[in-house]
């Protein structure tokens, strides 16, 4: 197979994949929007249902409910949490700068390091290319990068828009690296989407991670 | 006297627990269940209740939509809404469509009947994660709502949601049902919005509510 012919097998492999991850994920918030959390509500109203039946004659069992809907309500807090970590259109559900921001505190948690984010007023047409790149660059970043510091900016330059993800991390050497999901779908978003994706990294010297817009 | 409510829900189990738990004390009344949001502007235009306890997450017709258009025919009804999400912008979504309230789906809908109470006193209502949420984001200047795409800025609400369920393929006539509009209304909305728009065709018309954001594009296997 020749390196034209090769490289869009890949392509199409990981158009298939991207559009594989967006069907799973839609799956999954079905699931917990139409059946886990509509059975947790029941259980909580029956609950709620019980404790005022018994509450006068047996008001120690009433106190033991409620301790079982407190367990429920941390499965219920953990379940809306999961909903918005598998939610497949965020950009569309709260606009680029609040899936960024949600995105980032989502992260936050898992990074032992730092991690900075600015914004300015609107959002690139592209939106959901720039955060599908964020996305990925940040999982790489919690994933790989042990770094002590990160940034996110996304910035407008003229007509033009740019993201960049920034960390102090170990770096990778682009050569021999096997390309995982993570920079196949940055790479596949870019070139669809027609967004110059640029990657500055070197073993131990951290990572700068670029897109940007092109002019119009 | 009891004051009439709808439930407009579509889970079935739940709809059965926030009936029991509103018929226990006598204050309210169920006058009537529903599934989609299109029965529920029916049953409003026919009974006119007092309050609607609606589920935002609805086939067809969501939530929001639904409470606009029944505040449309009957301004005094209060709408209360019920979501198992607390993120902000359904929030603000709900109340720009004239929600008098939000509840939040949780382990314990204890704080329900409190929230009924106080709207059906001519109060508003929001469950304590939710106030708790959007005082934050108040406080952190953080309150955006998201850019409706400029794309489609210049199609009223009403053009909008026709775009909306011809992306999701449904035919002028489905889509007379679920707006509850005559089938004419329908096809004058779209001929006015492929004009704005400056297409020709039902597929071109998808395409742009895809980039608008409002669906998403099915790939072929």
């Amino acid at each position: 197979m020749g390196a034209a012919a090769t490289g869009a097998a890949l392509e199409s492999v990981v158009a298939a994949f991207s559009e594989a991850r967006r069907r799973e994920r839609e799956r999954l918030a079905k699931i917990i929007h139409d059946e886990l959390s509509q059975l947790l509500t029941a259980t909580g109203l029956e609950l709620d249902l019980l404790k005022l039946d018994i509450k006068e004659t047996q008001p120690d069992t009433a106190i033991k409910l409620a301790a079982s809907q407190d367990s429920l309500e941390r499965v219920f807090t953990r379940l809306r949490e999961l909903s918005r970590e598998v939610d497949p259109d965020p950009v569309g559900r709260f606009g680029y700068t609040q899936a960024v921001q949600k995105l980032v505190e989502r992260v936050r948690p898992n990074l032992s390091s730092d991690i900075d984010v600015r914004h300015c007023d609107g959002a690139p047409s592209q939106a959901r290319a720039f955060y599908t790149v964020l996305e990925c660059a940040l999982d790489n970043i919690v994933r790989h990068a042990h770094c002590r510091k990160a940034t996110v900016a996304t910035r407008r330059e003229g007509q033009l828009w740019r993201l960049e993800v920034t960390d102090d991390g170990v770096g990778f050497d682009t050569e021999t690296v096997n390309r995982g999901t993570g920079l196949l779908l940055m790479l596949f978003n870019a070139t669809k989407e027609k967004l110059d994706l640029k990657i500055r990294t070197a073993l131990g010297r951290g990572t700068i991670i670029q897109l940007t817009s092109r002019m119009p | 006297m009891p004051l009439d409510v709808l439930l407009v829900e579509d889970h079935a189990i739940v709809r059965d627990g926030i009936r029991s738990m509103l018929e226990r004390g006598g204050e309210f009344r169920v006058i009537g269940e529903v599934e989609t949001g299109t029965e529920a502007i029916q049953v409003c235009k026919r009974k006119t209740p007092h309050l609607v306890l609606m589920d935002l997450s609805l086939p067809g017709l969501d939530g929001i939509e639904t409470t606009a258009e029944i505040l449309r025919h009957s301004p005094d009804t209060k709408v209360v809404v019920l979501s198992m999400y607390d993120d902000e912008m359904r929030v603000m979504n709900a109340i720009k469509a004239g929600a008098r309230g939000f509840v939040l789906k949780r382990a314990s809908l204890a704080d329900l009947l409190d929230a009924l109470r106080t709207i059906a006193k001519g109060g508003s209502y929001l469950s304590p994660q939710v106030s708790d949420k959007l005082l934050k984001r108040i406080q952190n200047g953080k309150l955006h709502g998201p850019q409706q795409s400029s794309v489609i800025s210049g199609l009223s609400p009403r053009e909008v949601q026709v775009l909306r369920l011809v992306a999701e393929g449904k035919s002028s006539k489905e889509i007379a049902i679920v707006l509850d509009l005559e089938l004419e209304t329908v096809r004058s909305y779209r001929k006015t919005m492929m004009k704005k728009l400056g297409v020709n065709n039902a597929a071109r018309l998808t395409k742009v509510a895809v980039a608008a954001g409002l669906t998403h594009v099915e790939m072929s296997s």
